[in-house]
């Protein structure tokens, strides 16, 4: 990777990103962001469309290269493959294959194939495993997406607009898995509109505007609805600075 | 031993996607009723019928080859940038062995699928008694799978880095371009100085398609083919190596 160092160490923090930066022609997507998640974490990312969290995202997993900035992931062991899982902003899948099999491919890729039907259960589409995912809907693929996410018990899980798309009883299933993954110890990254929502499970929210990390709030800050009056309080002042300048 | 393990199952799956793709068994049915349609045209000559069904058997079954073998690489190979497979890049499967086995995968599938038309037209005109005047049939359906390799391997290339359409009228353009000879000297009459050579200079970089066609070489000797073979080939493996070294750097 040009201009970027990927780490593998060991420290408590399982994910460390350090000064990110990253420029589309003169425009920059992410200026300065700096964060981390540590282990048994869930910590989300929030900001306004076009804010820079997705672009955050993939330059974390390595589907862009960032232009300068540090990227530290430590598993707890030597990095093996399905170490990570994502479930990107809208799930994708080709349609001429049924939901089994494309479980199926994902896990055998880290050659964990047994966990599948489990997998299946806990995301609520075992129903339709057998199904083209032509015949999906929204919601199903959403699932199918986490299920993908899930399947290769992943230490590090990173989620973009994980509810979007999803049922009441989707978001609370989606919440209830969320809980379970933390519990075993495995950390998680969530990018999100959703204030509400994200104030409820995470430990901790990073503030993301106009590429940069703008304030970094802990749990006793977001709790009982006081993130989302605090967002518009950062993003207001962050903006008047902006205009001050 | 990963890596091999990695590609196999990326190969299958590409596999089991076409096997389940509808398109190319329409497009195949419809040469197949187009060229056994042939016969009829055939039948209104004086004494070519098979002559004339073959020409146009031939001519279809190169034109199915083309467009199938570009359309999968297209599709199907270009698919490696897509946000289908972001997951699995996410979670440690290299770039290479993505690429590597969506072109094994759909290149197994091209190889059937180009060979299919040509061996049905022979052995059906074989049987209703075409003689000696089919054997390009025959020829064609171990020439045809090699220029469908060769040009789904430039078009893999291209998807990896152009958009679909792009890729698609590019690949086009290259494959009528390879099967054109211009003169060097009429070149250098119609064209004269520079761009006749860089003209040249480009013919000679594109592979030479016109070698695959089993109307020129209807009596295909085993050197002609082993030369064909070694063609597709060295296209195929160098546009392989071109294709995983882009799509390493390709930002998705």
């Amino acid at each position: 990777m040009d201009g970027i160092e990927f780490r593998w160490s060991v420290t408590t923090k399982s994910l460390e990103v350090l000064n990110l930066q990253k420029k589309f022609g003169k425009n920059f997507a992410v200026k300065d962001i700096s964060f981390h998640v540590g282990a048994g974490e869930i910590v989300g990312l929030v900001g306004l469309n076009g804010a820079g969290k997705t672009t955050a995202l993939k330059i974390i997993l390595g589907l862009i290269q960032a232009d300068s900035g540090s990227v530290s992931i430590d598993t707890g062991t030597e990095r093996r493959r399905g170490d990570i899982g994502f479930l990107p902003e809208e799930s994708d899948f080709s349609f001429l294959l049924t939901g089994y099999e494309t479980l199926l491919f994902a896990a055998a890729l880290a050659g964990k194939i047994f966990y599948v039907e489990e997998v299946f259960n806990k995301t609520g589409i075992f129903y339709a495993k057998d199904k083209r995912i032509g015949t999906y809907s929204k919601g199903m693929k959403r699932r199918l997406g986490l299920a993908c996410a899930l399947v290769t018990l992943p230490k590090l899980i990173i989620l973009d607009e994980p509810q979007s798309g999803l049922d009441p009883l989707g978001r609370r299933g989606l919440a209830s898995i969320l809980e379970e993954e933390r519990s075993k110890g495995n950390s998680i990254l969530i990018a999100s509109h959703d204030l509400n929502e994200t104030a409820e499970i995470c430990d901790r929210v990073v503030v993301i505007h106009k590429g940069r990390d703008i304030a970094v709030l802990e749990r006793e800050k977001i709790s009982d609805g006081k993130l989302k009056e605090k967002f518009f309080e950062l993003i207001e002042s962050d903006l008047a600075e902006c205009v001050a300048k | 031993m990963k890596n091999i393990k990695a590609i196999l199952i990326i190969t299958a799956r590409t596999i089991r996607e076409l096997i389940r793709a509808r398109v190319l068994y329409s497009l195949l049915v419809f040469l197949l009723i187009a060229a056994w349609g042939s016969l009829f045209i055939g039948g209104l000559t004086f004494e070519s019928k098979f002559e004339v069904a073959t020409d146009l058997g031939l001519t279809g079954s190169a034109f199915f080859a083309a467009i199938s073998a570009i359309l999968i690489g297209v599709e199907y190979v270009g698919a490696v940038s897509s946000r289908v497979f972001w997951p699995a890049l996410s979670a440690g499967v290299k770039r290479s062995e993505l690429f590597a086995g969506r072109f094994i995968g759909a290149g197994v599938i091209v190889l059937i699928l180009s060979s299919v038309p040509s061996i049905l037209l022979y052995w059906s005109f074989y049987l209703l008694g075409g003689g000696g005047s089919i054997l390009p049939l025959r020829d064609a359906a171990l020439l045809l799978p090699l220029e469908a390799l060769l040009i789904f391997s430039v078009s893999s290339v291209l998807s990896v880095n152009f958009s679909k359409a792009l890729a698609f009228a590019l690949s086009i353009g290259i494959w009528i371009a390879c099967h054109m000879h211009p003169d060097p000297l009429a070149m250098e009459v119609l064209y004269p100085g520079s761009v006749s050579r860089i003209i040249m200079f480009i013919q000679n970089i594109l592979p030479d398609l016109e070698y695959y066609n089993a109307r020129i070489s209807s009596t295909t000797s085993t050197g002609h083919f082993v030369l064909a073979l070694y063609q597709t080939l060295v296209y195929s493996l160098l546009s392989v190596v071109l294709g995983i070294m882009t799509f390493r750097k390709r930002a998705l």
